[in-house]
């Protein structure tokens, strides 16, 4: 070795550690590099290396804190045919366990193949007590269910859940995000070098909903609907029962009903919440809206009269009382009790058009009032200016007739009268739960639709109504405040001679209202009058409340 | 290895044969050095992959954990929800003899400082019970008023026993 060469060797040498050096360096940088990219790809679903941690869906509760539905795990129950020595035996089992036909269940386990479901979403206690005798033979795979323990109660309310998670109708369908949580994993992968690699995503469980809605309360309107439908033979029944005050529901009612844990129903019309998702012809009882408007907007005072003869011409159309009688000097209080359409006419032709359906548009009709409930419809206005409305509308609009409504919209119009003229936003949700976290929902106020004096005039015509007219809809020992309809059904072509809708609304104590109700039967057979068939419906789910929310009588509050 | 010799220049061997050594040793040096780095690097590594694994078992462990509680705690409020339906509550108070309110009254309780009291409306009712009563409830109000209670009344006995025969 020369003496020169040394340092040149010496520089080689270096040269060589450092390119090793440097090498080291650039995999670490290009490690870190697909740590920060490549580890941020999306990783496609239901790839093997990944596990998926489902959210445990929010529970419901009425406004007391009791269950209506609750997230649970059940299980869907297999068999393995061929491991199944002795068949009708197991299937005289599981009949028994199951509540299923027996030869249901042998046909099943008769047939070919490795794997044969039996029975899904069977509960925790008999998932156990069939894998006590049958775990070599059957399977039981879990997976998160919902169920709903009062059965059909409040079911048009709360919706029902299908087995992919996905909530449909009422609260369910309206609030799927908040209920369902959200999905978390564990992705396991490798590095291009091999190193093992994980992404975790807890899961979040969804928020417990609770209602404003009273399980009491609704479970006496639901008896007494169901009652008052099979009694008068109606096609379909809602009730709806709210806090003026608030705009809280606090019942909610359609009849027939179903079974959100089975969802047997021969029509799938019968999910739909006929509450908000319907909508009908008020009739008469309108004309409540129709008097509050007329007084607040001083086309008539309360002392007034005007003179009944039995007809009214508005926009070329002859309009007469439904008693087809001419009535002479009516007063207003009258008017309201005796339900004269040409009175209501009379009302809305004072108004003017202009007036009368901005009042009507300031009372939420032809709008969704905006409750947290799915599927909810606008009802149908017709309006001056539209191809469709004709100047007769102004005056059938007064008594209820010519105008689609939902039920829900009437009564939260109605409880604007009871509310001083103040509109409510209607509220099923009263407050959210996320762990710790409460979000609270506040009644909210929509607008002030009439004065507090147009509106005290009319409840004292309303309770005028029922302490002289519709006496049916009165409570021993409380100012009752209410007005009945009776509409007619439209058919293609006019309206059906033989069919009505016979509804009615009111609040009580009428001075200071706890809460309001709205009752309307479809298609009763027995009778057809609002105040003959709804107004006892109302008086028998009035008197039941008063007692069970502690209202004072009119005697007790020293009114 | 070294051995001592001049040479021209004067220099001595000793130090080229110091420099020809080290020269030697440090490709073993370097080796060293990459191999403790190497190793370095390798244990670090080692070191997170196999916490990395434990962290997964771990995670697996809890997660199992929390999904049994869940399911528990599910289970828990079908249950409760299954004692407290309306229908269940309604059949065991019919067992028990309760029945529904047909008819709910209302009494109006006056509580303004004109309207009579309780205590005086018991009075009244009864009289000759008057004092006693007030006494006794006023005595309840503190351990101080019964043991001046039972002094006047210690008092009053010892006054009746002092009263003269002939007077009696």
């Amino acid at each position: 070795m020369s003496k020169a060469s040394v340092p040149s060797q010496l520089y080689r040498r270096a040269l060589v550690l450092a390119t090793i050096l440097l090498s080291v360096v650039v995999v670490v940088i290009l490690r870190l590099a697909y740590w920060q990219l490549a580890r941020n790809t999306p990783v496609p679903p239901g790839s093997a290396s990944r596990q998926a941690f489902p959210p445990q869906r929010g529970n419901i509760f009425d406004c007391h804190g009791y269950l209506l539905a609750v997230a649970t795990t059940v299980y869907d129950i297999g068999a393995t045919p061929r491991n199944i020595p002795d068949k009708p035996l197991v299937a005289d089992r599981l009949s028994g366990a199951l509540g299923e036909p027996r030869d249901k269940i042998l046909a099943l386990l008769q047939q070919d193949g490795t794997h044969v479901p039996i029975k899904r979403g069977v509960s925790e206690s008999v998932q156990k007590s069939i894998m006590e005798w049958g775990a070599n033979m059957l399977q039981a795979d879990p997976r998160p269910g919902r169920i709903y323990p009062e059965g059909t109660l409040a079911a048009h309310v709360l919706g029902f859940v299908t087995e992919d998670g996905t909530g449909h109708y009422g609260l369910e369908g309206h609030y799927q995000d908040p209920l369902a949580g959200r999905t978390g994993y564990r992705q396991e992968s490798r590095d291009p070098l091999g190193s093992l690699l994980f992404e975790f995503l807890s899961a979040r469980d969804g928020m417990d909903a609770y209602l404003t809605l009273d399980r009491n309360v609704q479970q006496v309107v639901e008896v007494g609907l169901a009652d008052a439908v099979t009694m008068s033979g109606a096609k379909h029944g809602v009730t709806i029962v709210m806090d003026p005050a608030t705009g809280a529901i606090l019942a909610m009612a359609s009849y027939p009903t179903y079974d959100p844990n089975t969802r047997i129903v021969a029509d799938e019309q019968l999910f739909i919440n006929e509450a908000v998702s319907d909508q009908y012809e008020p009739g008469s009882v309108f004309k409540i809206i129709t008097m509050a408007s007329a007084l607040d907007a001083g086309a008539v005072a309360a002392s007034n009269t005007y003179y009944d003869d039995g007809k009214i011409t508005v926009g070329g159309r002859v309009l007469m009382n439904s008693d087809r009688l001419a009535h002479g000097q009516t007063s207003m209080y009258d008017l309201l009790a005796q339900s004269l359409n040409v009175g209501a006419a009379h009302l809305s032709t004072s108004l003017g058009a202009l007036k009368f359906y901005q009042y009507l548009r300031r009372f939420g009709f032809g709008q969704l009032t905006g409750i947290d409930l799915e599927g909810e419809v606008s009802g149908h206005v017709r309006l001056p200016g539209d191809a469709d409305w004709h100047e007769s509308d102004l005056g059938t609009n007064s008594f209820g007739q010519g105008i689609a409504v939902t039920p829900l919209q009437m009564l939260c119009a109605v409880s604007a009268v009871a509310n001083g003229g103040i509109l409510m936003r209607p509220y099923m949700v009263a407050r959210l739960l996320n762990g710790d976290q409460i979000t609270e929902i506040q009644p909210q106020t929509l607008r002030r639709v009439v004065s507090s004096e147009a509106a005290k005039q009319t409840t004292e015509m309303m309770v005028y109504t029922v302490d002289n007219f519709t006496t049916t809809a009165g409570v021993p020992g409380y100012r009752v405040a209410g007005k009945s309809g009776t509409s007619e059904v439209p058919v293609p072509g006019g309206y059906d001679p033989e069919e009505t809708i016979a509804s009615f609304a009111g609040y009580v104590p009428a001075d200071a209202p706890r809460f309001s109700i709205l009752v309307v039967l479809d298609r009763p057979q027995k009778e057809h009058w609002g105040g003959r068939v709804a107004a006892p419906v109302f008086q028998k789910l009035a008197r039941q409340l008063v007692a069970l929310l502690g209202v004072p009588s009119t005697d007790a509050r020293g009114q | 290895m070294s051995s001592r010799m001049t040479v021209p220049s004067g220099h001595t061997v000793i130090g080229h044969s110091v420099v020809r050594m080290s020269l030697d040793l440090r490709p073993w040096l370097y080796a060293g050095v990459l191999v403790c780095l190497v190793v370095s690097l390798g244990f670090v590594y080692l070191t997170q992959a196999g916490h990395v694994a434990r962290q997964i078992e771990e995670m697996e462990v809890l997660e199992l954990k929390l999904q049994r509680l869940k399911h528990q705690n599910s289970a828990l409020l079908l249950e409760i929800a299954e004692y407290e339906q309306v229908g269940r509550i309604k059949q065991q108070a019919r067992q028990l003899g309760f029945a529904e309110p047909e008819d709910v009254e209302y009494v109006v309780v006056h509580l303004d400082e004109a309207a009579p009291q309780p205590q005086d409306q018991m009075a009244r009712a009864n009289p000759e019970n008057h004092e006693s009563l007030s006494s006794v409830l006023m005595a309840a109000a503190s351990p101080a008023s019964w043991r001046q209670m039972l002094m006047g009344q210690f008092s009053d006995w010892m006054k009746v026993t002092a009263v003269p025969k002939d007077k009696r």
